[in-house]
């Protein structure tokens, strides 16, 4: 399996439940480790042994037998449950402009890809899945539930999503979200550039609770770097307000503004002992997942 | 240069301008998901960029202003071909012409219109010509200013291509004809072997020098062969020392030289030509004269040359000639039967005199000749008089092409700097 894949090569397939098992089956076999290991363990199979496997879990009398060595598999039965909490403001349809070749891919795009390799990757280990896309005017919930139909429901409802609006306020949606704070994992996916602290509150009523809360931060290159040049004008995908810069002029006190704006919000998030990723689009995403992945296994031990 | 294709080609100024302002309205638009981070760091260089811009707007409406005043330029260059031609021709002159001068005029003309500069401006069809011309040779008329009369109608009537003139050759018959210069006037005067070209004249100058006017004699003598040698003139010019003199040497002289510091009761001592003028030289230390300061307002164009009959009470003398601003430059007296010409002022003053201007051989002949020609006063009319290229005659000249080579030359230099600056310009914006 090539473990880089380009994302936006990726998008052209138009296959989400493809991209997202292709992407994800780079990471089950031997890296990933389910939480509940050895609760309601039942025989499934046996494989064979792949590096990584744990060595405990080889089978000695089988390796006796036979002379190779095979790994008991085992199906297992998963409480937790895995929320995706997607923040589909206007803000999220933004992309990395500098690169103007097709297709387009925006944090949206990015974003749903993601939450479908995650939620494949949960859905296999057999977690229940659950799903939410928030703006101010729509809301979109997938209700936990276990199975590839279910995970293939949440792929519908990512292939319908359109970002519009800006992020609603906590009391707008506390209803909505009193699910997420049951015991589990919840991601919350976001760019996380809001008017009024709404996904501060939100991560705030979220954090509370037994919930284990992730946020995902996606930014693009251009954002890092504003690579912009000559007079430009600037609009905010949310408002619409327009400025007008120099942006050679303006450069090195936007990058001195958004090393700032990433303090705070690592800042805040941990002092909420929300663990906080920050994902580039512009990067391979399952390099992004590995990464991610690997961050949170340093976590869990 | 207001002709009405270059009228048309200014409105162009109009498409800068269009661009600057869809420019303004459109820019480089990019959607960011937050505005926040980037409205702090509104920073000084959009107001210098701002600026920029509208120096590039100055630069190219003023490089489409500069091209329709070329074009302009140039499409009246283009008609100047095409128009017909027009002529003015003075009364004088028509009255001396032959029937072949008359002949050459509607040769000249073809189709273009021909006026008579008498009191009033009189257009004439070629078939009236011979029979004015009859009428004013019975006349007798004599030849009169036509200066002012040019001058007003030139003002008010717009043509496009060359304006022929037919004069004579007196100057008189335009007294400000330095005020004309700026007009393209083609000079016909005397053509061919016309009436009115004046014999060549003859002139003997002797001029004797004493030992105080040595170097002023020598720098005349040097003058006098520089004017032979350039105008068609038989002049002949020695200079004797007065110790050497002798009686006889004088009998030929139309012109006596004679130095200052010596009495002229010497000079009638000699035998002299009835009709035989003196100029007195001044001598190098001659403070005494009237005035010793260079002439005002000089150059050429200036010095007209007005005779004024206005009498020295108690001395004699009479002015002869005065600058436009007064000052008296010439006196004479009648002393024995001879015209006696003395400097009011010191034609040497310190290098810097009327000897030292390029136009004094000029002045000198003018004096010498006692007639003013037309190309005396105005050097740069064409006139069929032996040139050369060192001689007095063209000392003086000075570029009288057409104003608008050297202003086209101008403009085309200041579009090309305008150009590569608007380029510059608007290298630097895109990468500002």
């Amino acid at each position: 399996m090539e473990r880089l894949i380009d994302p936006k090569t990726l998008a052209r397939v138009k296959d989400m439940p493809l991209i997202a098992k292709t992407v994800a089956d780079g990471f089950l076999h031997g890296l990933h480790q389910s939480r509940q290991r050895g609760v309601g363990i039942e025989f499934s199979q046996y494989r064979s042994y792949e590096d990584g496997d744990e060595l405990g879990r080889i089978d000695w009398k089988l390796f006796a037998r036979s002379d190779k060595y095979f790994v008991r598999e085992a199906e297992r039965e998963s409480e937790i449950a895995v929320w995706f909490v997607l923040d589909t403001s206007a803000s999220m349809q933004v992309g990395s402009a500098s690169e103007t070749k097709q297709p387009h891919w925006s944090k949206l795009d990015y974003a749903a890809h993601l939450i479908a390799t995650l939620s494949y990757l949960a859905f296999r280990q057999g977690d229940r899945i659950g799903f939410m896309a928030l703006s101010a005017d729509k809301q979109h919930v997938v209700p936990l539930g276990s199975g590839e139909q279910h995970w293939s429901a949440i792929l519908l409802e990512l292939a319908r999503l359109k970002a519009g609006f800006f992020f609603p306020p906590l009391a707008q949606i506390s209803k909505i979200i009193h699910p997420l704070q049951s015991a589990g994992l919840l991601f919350v996916i976001s760019d996380f550039y809001q008017r009024r602290d709404e996904l501060n509150d939100l991560l705030q009523a979220l954090a509370v609770g037994r919930t284990e809360v992730a946020a995902i931060q996606l930014t693009t290159k251009d954002e890092a770097e504003f690579p912009y040049k000559g007079v430009v004008r600037f609009e905010d995908a949310e408002t619409g307000e327009q400025i007008l810069i120099s942006a050679k002029g303006a450069c090195e006190a936007y990058q001195k503004r958004w090393v700032q704006f990433q303090t705070e919000l690592q800042q805040y998030t941990s002092a909420l002992s929300i663990p906080l990723s920050c994902i580039n689009i512009d990067n391979p995403m399952d390099q992004a997942i590995y990464d991610f992945l690997d961050s949170r296994r340093k976590v869990i031990r | 240069m207001t002709n009405a294709a270059g009228l048309a080609a200014l409105t162009t100024v109009a498409v800068p301008v269009l661009i600057h302002l869809f420019n303004k309205s459109k820019g480089k638009r990019v959607v960011v998901g937050s505005i926040e981070l980037i409205k702090d760091t509104k920073s000084k260089r959009l107001t210098e960029i701002k600026l920029m811009h509208y120096v590039l707007l100055c630069l190219r409406v003023l490089i489409f202003i500069l091209a329709a005043l070329l074009m302009a330029g140039l499409s009246r260059e283009a008609t100047t071909g095409a128009s017909e031609q027009v002529s003015y021709v003075t009364p004088f002159w028509l009255a001396q012409s032959t029937e072949q001068d008359i002949d050459k005029l509607q040769a000249n003309v073809r189709s273009g219109d021909t006026y008579l500069l008498a009191e009033q401006i009189v257009p004439l069809k070629g078939s009236q010509l011979h029979y004015v011309a009859e009428k004013l040779r019975a006349d007798g008329i004599a030849p009169s200013d036509h200066s002012t009369l040019l001058l007003n109608r030139l003002s008010t009537v717009r043509h496009n291509s060359p304006i022929h003139v037919y004069s004579t050759g007196l100057a008189r018959e335009f007294n400000k004809i330095g005020a004309l210069r700026d007009y393209n006037i083609k000079w016909h005067v005397n053509p061919g072997n016309g009436v009115g070209s004046p014999e060549p004249h003859q002139l003997t100058v002797h001029i004797i020098a004493s030992d105080e006017t040595k170097a002023n004699a020598r720098f005349l003598f040097q003058t006098l062969e520089r004017i032979g040698r350039a105008r068609n003139i038989l002049l002949a010019a020695d200079i004797t020392e007065y110790i050497a003199l002798q009686p006889q040497a004088m009998a030929d002289a139309t012109w006596v030289f004679w130095p200052e510091d010596l009495p002229l009761t010497e000079l009638w001592e000699l035998s002299l030509r009835e009709d035989a003028k003196i100029l007195l030289v001044p001598h190098m230390l001659s403070g005494s004269t009237v005035s010793n300061t260079a002439l005002d307002n000089y150059p050429f164009t200036r010095f007209s040359v007005t005779r004024v009959e206005g009498n020295r009470q108690g001395q004699g003398w009479v002015d002869r000639w005065a600058t436009d601003d007064g000052i008296s430059l010439l006196t004479s007296k009648t002393i024995s039967g001879h015209q006696v010409l003395r400097f009011r002022f010191d034609p040497f003053f310190e290098n810097n005199g009327l000897a030292a201007q390029p136009d004094f051989p000029i002045v000198l002949l003018t004096l010498l000749l006692g007639e003013e020609g037309l190309d005396d006063r105005y050097p740069d009319a064409r006139i069929n008089l032996p040139t050369d290229n060192n001689t007095a005659t063209n000392v003086h000249s000075k570029n009288t092409d057409y104003p608008s080579r050297p202003l086209a030359t101008l403009l085309c230099v200041l579009l090309l700097a305008f150009w590569i600056a608007e380029r510059w310009l608007s290298e630097r914006l895109r990468h500002a």
